[in-house]
């Protein structure tokens, strides 16, 4: 070996060695910053109870902006090769741009909800329609929850579901947690929060 | 035809390479193992975090000047605050104090609230960080700069105090507030499983397996309570002990027509 074989291996070792890291390296440091891909959301949220799958969209022609009244399509699937009926609960809540010195979201505040028995037939589509009796008010942000509620449980009261305690006290319970299949907004996008907050204070 | 220098090259050149991605690849790709959720009511503290917003020094300011003011000496207290000049104004309204300060400047806007940006995790073991685990995103943060940047904490504060902490991005919505530990438990309040429930995750038990497996405590997901943050209505006290805050006990403490009896009700057990 002489010294013209030296600076050749020497040579092509660098090059090799150089476009291998420069290919990888970029990978790697990526990897250890929060550029973890997370999994999607899912993005079209169902709930399923005693076999029926349920889902939520705004119905067609509803525009979901303040001072309109909403419609929304609750989608219903039996999965089941036999007929089934259950009882299902669309709530509409709605909470306020957060104070810029407030340390959690404002508490959401039920407008609207309504319960509906459902019957479908074997392997049965249908879809029905929801009207909330309520315009939609300005500047706030807005989620419609499905529930599967007790078939023989008393109707509740519109606007209340635990008779004579202020909406706003009621603690959070699972047994009353819906999904979440629908959420919308009527706060203007471009908007700062402090814009927001002279514009819905006081609550 | 190769000549055999150049097929040397090529093998001494790829085991370089080998070597050096091995050694950065140790350091970049690992995901460090993490220990149990920290306990809040064991051991004594020795590293804590705050923020400094001047907007909220109103709020604060007399907060702060309390609980720093009664930290001993071996207390080292992080600082995040959004430029280096409020951090000169944090430190002269703080006066004098035992504990250790320490800057962390993250050159955008966040909050005053640091207890929900992330939840600390122990090393899992001597050698590893410490992990902070932060939410999938903050709540309003489309429409809230300050909010926006909150979300960005973690990442500044492991870029300040570097391999002794790692930062880490959950997949699921929470503030840090929604849990609380102890030594062998985990509470999590239901509002956690509300924002993820058929958005992040399909079930409750998807949500409840992926909680245990971070947290390596039992959880206790709670099955009614006020829609706050944990430590708004309950603390741990050891020993399995846990206190909780019931309003509704203060009418059998005070008389009807005391000033107690009066003030309204913040709270329904």
């Amino acid at each position: 070996m002489n010294t013209k074989d030296l600076v050749t291996i020497t040579t092509v070792a660098l090059g090799t060695a150089t476009l291998t890291v420069a290919t990888f390296l970029g990978n790697i440091i990526e990897a250890g910053n929060d550029a973890n891909p997370l999994a999607p959301t899912i993005a079209r949220p169902e709930l399923v109870a005693d076999g029926v799958k349920m889902t939520l969209a705004a119905s067609a022609g509803c525009e979901l902006k303040a001072g309109e009244a909403p419609a929304f399509d609750l989608q219903t699937v039996n999965t089941l090769d036999k007929p089934a009926e259950m009882r299902v609960r669309l709530t509409m809540t709605a909470v306020s741009p957060t104070s810029p010195l407030s340390r959690m979201i404002a508490m959401p505040v039920e407008l609207w909800h309504e319960d509906r028995t459902i019957t479908l037939g074997p392997n049965e589509t249908k879809t029905l329609a929801f009207n909330a009796a309520t315009n939609l008010p300005a500047n706030k942000a807005f989620s419609v929850s499905m529930l599967a509620i007790d078939p023989t449980a008393a109707a509740e009261g519109a606007g209340n579901l635990v008779a004579g305690t202020d909406p706003k006290l009621r603690p959070l319970s699972l047994s009353r947690l819906g999904v979440v299949g629908l959420s919308f907004s009527t706060v203007p996008k471009a908007a700062t929060p402090n814009t927001q907050l002279a514009q819905v204070l006081p609550q | 035809m190769f000549r055999w220098q150049t097929v040397l090259g090529v093998v001494l050149g790829l085991l370089t390479a080998s070597a050096i991605l091995s050694l950065t690849g140790n350091a970049g790709r690992r995901k460090p193992n993490s220990g149990p959720i920290l306990s809040e009511c064991d051991g004594r503290l020795r590293e804590l975090v705050i923020h400094y917003e001047p907007t909220a020094k109103p709020m604060v300011a007399e907060v702060y000047r309390d609980f720093l003011g009664a930290l001993e000496a071996d207390v080292t207290v992080y600082v995040v605050c959004p430029e280096d000049t409020v951090y000169e104004d944090f430190r002269s309204l703080l006066g004098p104090v035992k504990c250790r300060l320490s800057p962390i400047v993250a050159h955008h806007p966040i909050t005053t609230w640091s207890r929900d940006r992330w939840v600390a995790l122990a090393p899992g073991s001597n050698a590893e960080p410490t992990t902070l685990w932060m939410p999938r995103g903050e709540a309003a943060e489309e429409i809230w700069p300050a909010r926006a940047g909150d979300e960005r904490v973690g990442h500044d504060i492991a870029a300040t105090l570097g391999p002794a902490v790692h930062p880490r991005r959950s997949s699921f919505y929470f503030d840090g507030g929604d849990f609380l530990a102890d030594s062998k438990n985990v509470f999590v309040v239901p509002r956690v499983l509300q924002r993820n429930i058929q958005n992040t995750v399909r079930s409750r038990d998807e949500f409840l397996g992926t909680i245990a497996a971070e947290f390596k405590r039992n959880v206790i997901l709670l099955a009614e309570s006020p829609d706050h943050h944990a430590g708004m209505f309950m603390a741990s006290a050891g020993n399995n002990i846990m206190l909780v805050g019931d309003p509704i006990w203060e009418e059998n403490l005070f008389p009807s027509n005391s000033w107690m009896a009066s003030q309204p009700k913040r709270m329904a057990s």
